[in-house]
């Protein structure tokens, strides 16, 4: 089967890839890009280690056809820290301690990224339902949840 | 994952174009929160898929007159924060809210919900109890069917090969209209749903039920409307009694299976409960 032409913006940079049809943006992410902060856990939209922004919105990057791709902008975890700064919900993360095996982190700091674009001061409430996606079967939440609060002050 | 081609049209004209020349021959994707998770596992994996995210034509939400459409690829997310259906339709969504979680109500849209014709489908009941049409479309016809006509059982629809899901209509909700969408799942995201109910009540000044729909999701091989209850309930104030009549009634008119979600005495038990309580909720003298 032919590959597919494919422009698009990732972390604020064009890229031009070519892939085949039935490939997903995770797997365009991870294989043909080597960002390979994205993870993939599930496989089937359950457990949100995928998480990545698409045109601005928090998507499963492992239910997402690489060829919609074109012409939309993508953001992964690679894209948010600045200049080897850590994004202060990164920083955050750090100081409350809510990473343990650290499988889940990097699809729970993009979800926390989501949320915090569109409201700076989110509740508990909101907090629980923006990673209510986001699997993690080490912390139980807690400290996630404070870390997130943390980085919207 | 098996592999497969994918046509990403660009316009209406052009998906239609090809399905009428693919017809069952090729799936149409939109969203794909429910066919990749199907097809990573080898399950109907089509030689051809036709995304349609791209087709703008698909995406609006409008009110003309007292008419509400939804484009078939509007995502549940687009319906939340359109303030149109907020105002107007309010009880699809409360159903969009509890659709799985932030990154599946981004992509997943109402068009593949009801063509993937589960009877455990989110937002069915409450176009049921909305009286919505699904407006349908191939090259040489165009089509609106009433929802409760749509669908003919599990994953079985009315849909020929050539045609295409183009939006939802209905009828604007009135201004005093009291909604619910009560669904059980075994967590609150990503459930779907063991049973979900769906209703709509107007009441008169006296507290007396003026008009009622409802709607019962996975009690069935399709969701089904609960027209006699709603028969039943007619000019009645709802009184502990009467709840507690609803609540059997609804509970009869439930015909479910056990499966890998539930079994089908919980379900039918269930059912009564949610109608009995969203009615509890919204319209009790």
């Amino acid at each position: 089967m032919d590959k597919v032409k494919i422009e698009f913006k990732v972390n604020n940079k064009e890229v031009i890839i070519e892939t085949y049809p039935w490939k997903t943006l995770l797997g365009v992410l991870r294989d043909e890009l080597g960002l390979t902060g994205t993870k993939e856990g599930c496989g089937k939209g359950e457990c949100g280690a995928c998480t990545v922004i698409l045109n601005g919105r928090a998507v499963n990057s492992c239910l997402v056809l690489a060829v919609n791709l074109e012409g939309c902008e993508v953001l992964t975890i690679e894209g948010i820290s600045q200049k080897n700064k850590l994004h202060p919900i990164q920083e955050s993360f750090v100081k409350k301690g809510a990473i343990q095996c650290g499988f889940c982190t990097p699809g729970m700091v993009m979800s926390a990224y989501a949320l915090l674009q569109k409201n700076k001061n989110p509740s508990i409430e909101e907090i629980k339902e923006a990673i209510a996606g986001n699997l993690c079967r080490c912390t139980g939440y807690t400290k996630i949840i404070e870390a997130i609060k943390e980085a919207a002050k | 994952m098996k592999r497969f081609n994918v046509i990403v049209p660009l316009t209406l004209k052009e998906l239609l174009k090809l399905k009428s020349r693919y017809k069952d021959k090729a799936r149409i994707i939109a969203g794909g929160t429910d066919n990749l998770v199907r097809w990573k596992d080898n399950i109907g994996v089509p030689d051809t898929a036709i995304s349609i995210m791209k087709i703008k034509e698909l995406k609006a939400i409008n009110k003309k007159g007292n008419t509400i459409s939804i484009g078939a690829t509007c995502t549940f997310t687009d319906i939340i924060e359109s303030k149109i259906v907020n105002k107007y339709g309010s009880v699809l969504v409360q159903a969009c809210r509890e659709i799985g979680a932030v990154q599946i109500r981004n992509v997943g849209t109402i068009g593949g919900n009801i063509a993937n014709a589960s009877p455990a489908g989110d937002t069915i009941p409450p176009l049921m109890v909305l009286n919505a049409k699904i407006k349908v479309i191939s090259l040489k016809r165009s089509r609106e069917i009433p929802i409760t006509e749509f669908f003919t059982g599990p994953g079985k629809t009315v849909l020929k090969s050539d045609e295409i899901i183009e939006g939802i209509y209905f009828q604007k909700m009135e201004k005093d209209d009291k909604s619910f969408f009560l669904k059980i799942g075994p967590r609150r995201a990503q459930a779907i749903s063991k049973v979900s109910s769906c209703g709509i009540v107007r009441l008169d000044r006296n507290k007396r039920v003026k008009k009622v729909w409802l709607a019962l999701g996975a009690v069935a091989p399709t969701v089904i409307r609960l027209n006699k209850l709603e028969d039943y309930l007619q000019n009645k104030v709802i009184t502990d009694a009467i709840l507690q009549q609803t609540q059997k009634q609804a509970s009869l008119l439930s015909i479910p299976i056990s499966d890998i979600r539930s079994t089908a005495e919980y379900r039918k038990h269930i059912a009564g409960v949610l109608i009995r309580r969203g009615l509890e909720m919204i319209g009790k003298a």
